[in-house]
């Protein structure tokens, strides 16, 4: 196991995190046991953010103790591995429409004691400002299949962000345009973000997802 | 412990945001009208299987039993050919064609099949069977409950079709804030937004609306007509299904059958 960042390890080329709640899995993940510490494979195909550190992500913004702002946490299978990494002391927030996938996330928020479930639409940061505002956010991440993906990204950014903290946004180039090509859409959508955002690095998720690119950026 | 405080009232509102979500009955009847197409698709499958396989023993059968309903029953209640007398194909599949049927059945080019085999093609005769019965029931739920959610909007489009577009907005209250041109095209997105994208392209005229008999009936060109004025009407149907309890179907009714003999000229 070789420490890659803080929390996120390596071995034989798989990605772990030191499980948070020993003994169970969250999807179908393998645990790994090595001296009396349990990890949990972070396995890239089910998510971008393992993805994109196998693609060579430069910079992973996550210590024990980081507070993340999580738009688009789904069932929670990035944000439990998230979880693992800020430990016992940290908090994240995961922010979801559907009351399908939040279902499963609140399960998961009741078993690890970091992670907090916001049921609302992230396009209207509005209307969960007020359980957000009283924390300051280290990283804000975000992954949601909409048109409007990086105007979201900057309104919450704008909202709940300090400056020089940072922002990971998974692009999903087919939810913009299925007629342009992947390259232009990244383009213009990272143009966009630049209104918030110093970029810094760019990561694109082949083959592990088709059409999708991390993009890491410093608020401005 | 500030945080702590925090995580438990927000768990404790998302759980009350989701059980809410779930607690009316539109979501029960929304289910249950998806359950009822693939209930729909199976049973054909199932019944298409069997038809084959019996047709190996008895093939002329095919051509003069074209439900596949009465096919199955034939199938399971009577089963080898030697056993077709006219009253009991007249049980199972009713007047039409009995005595061809009967004929043909005597001097049918199939083989002849063993006990054991036949038992295998009546037991998924049986299950499809069933399967259709459930869709039965299921039709049956929906149409109780559906008169219940939205009473003006069911009687409109009929059960079925009042569950699908419900299904398609998510919910009555979005349905009834929708405006009439959207609740036209419910279903229809993919050609909507080919349109939009691509002038050049005709936009669609009705989404799952087309699947309403007024609809049907109407000749092709007058179509599109049909279907605007009868989402205007579902459209007014669910707004007083949602914001008041009148009952104004039979009027809704009587105005699109008017409409409806316009257009049939």
């Amino acid at each position: 196991m070789k420490q890659i960042f803080s929390g996120v390890y390596s071995s034989n080329g798989k990605l772990f995190t030191r499980n948070l709640v020993p003994g169970r899995k969250v999807y179908s993940e393998q645990l790994v046991s090595k001296r009396s510490t349990e990890f949990r494979e972070w396995v890239p195909w089910r998510s971008k953010l393992a993805a994109a550190i196998k693609n060579g992500l430069r910079e992973l913004p996550l210590r024990k103790g980081a507070t993340v702002l999580y738009l688009g946490s789904s069932e929670g299978t990035t944000a439990s591995h998230i979880s693992d990494i800020i430990g016992g002391k940290g908090l994240l927030f995961g922010v979801d429409v559907s009351e399908r996938v939040m279902r499963k996330f609140i399960q998961l928020c009741e078993a690890r004691p970091n992670l907090v479930p916001v049921l609302a639409d992230a396009n209207k940061p509005e209307s969960y400002r007020e359980h957000i505002e009283g924390s300051s956010i280290d990283l804000l991440y975000q992954d949601i299949s909409q048109k409007n993906q990086a105007e979201i990204f900057n309104k919450n950014a704008a909202l709940f962000l300090p400056k020089e903290k940072t922002g990971l946004i998974a692009l999903k180039a087919k939810s913009i345009s299925q007629r342009e090509s992947p390259k232009k859409v990244f383009e213009k959508e990272i143009a966009v973000l630049e209104k918030e955002f110093r970029i810094k690095q760019v990561v694109l998720l082949q083959p592990f997802e088709k059409d999708h690119a991390m993009v890491l950026g410093e608020k401005r | 412990m500030e945080i702590e405080k925090l995580r438990k009232k927000l768990i404790g509102k998302a759980k009350k945001q989701v059980q809410e979500k779930y607690a009316g009955r539109e979501s029960h009847v929304i289910r249950a009208a998806a359950v009822l197409q693939d209930l729909d698709a199976c049973f054909n499958l199932l019944a298409e299987h069997c038809i084959e396989w019996y047709s190996m023993h008895f093939p002329e059968l095919k051509g003069m039993v074209k439900d596949n309903q009465a096919f199955l029953k034939l199938v399971y209640f009577v089963g080898e050919r030697g056993k077709f007398s006219e009253k009991g194909v007249k049980e199972q599949a009713g007047e039409k064609n009995v005595k061809r049927i009967v004929a043909a059945a005597k001097k049918s080019m199939g083989s002849a099949i063993e006990e054991g085999m036949l038992k295998e093609v009546q037991l998924l005769a049986l299950n499809a069977l069933n399967l259709r019965e459930e869709r039965d029931f299921l039709l049956r739920f929906i149409e109780k409950e559906m008169e219940a959610v939205a009473g003006n909007f069911s009687k409109v489009a009929g059960a079925l079709l009042a569950a699908k577009l419900l299904g398609e907005a998510g919910s009555l209250r979005k349905l009834a804030l929708m405006p009439s041109s959207t609740i036209q095209l419910l279903g229809a997105e993919k050609a909507l937004f080919r349109h939009l994208r691509n002038k050049q392209v005709k936009p669609p005229k009705h989404g799952l609306i087309y699947m309403h008999p007024l609809v049907q009936k109407v000749a092709r060109g007058n179509r599109g007509k049909m279907a605007r004025a009868l989402a205007g009407k579902l459209g007014i149907a669910a707004k007083a299904d949602y914001f008041g309890k009148t009952d104004i179907a039979a009027k809704l009714q009587q105005d699109l059958e008017q409409r409806f003999n316009q257009l049939k000229e």
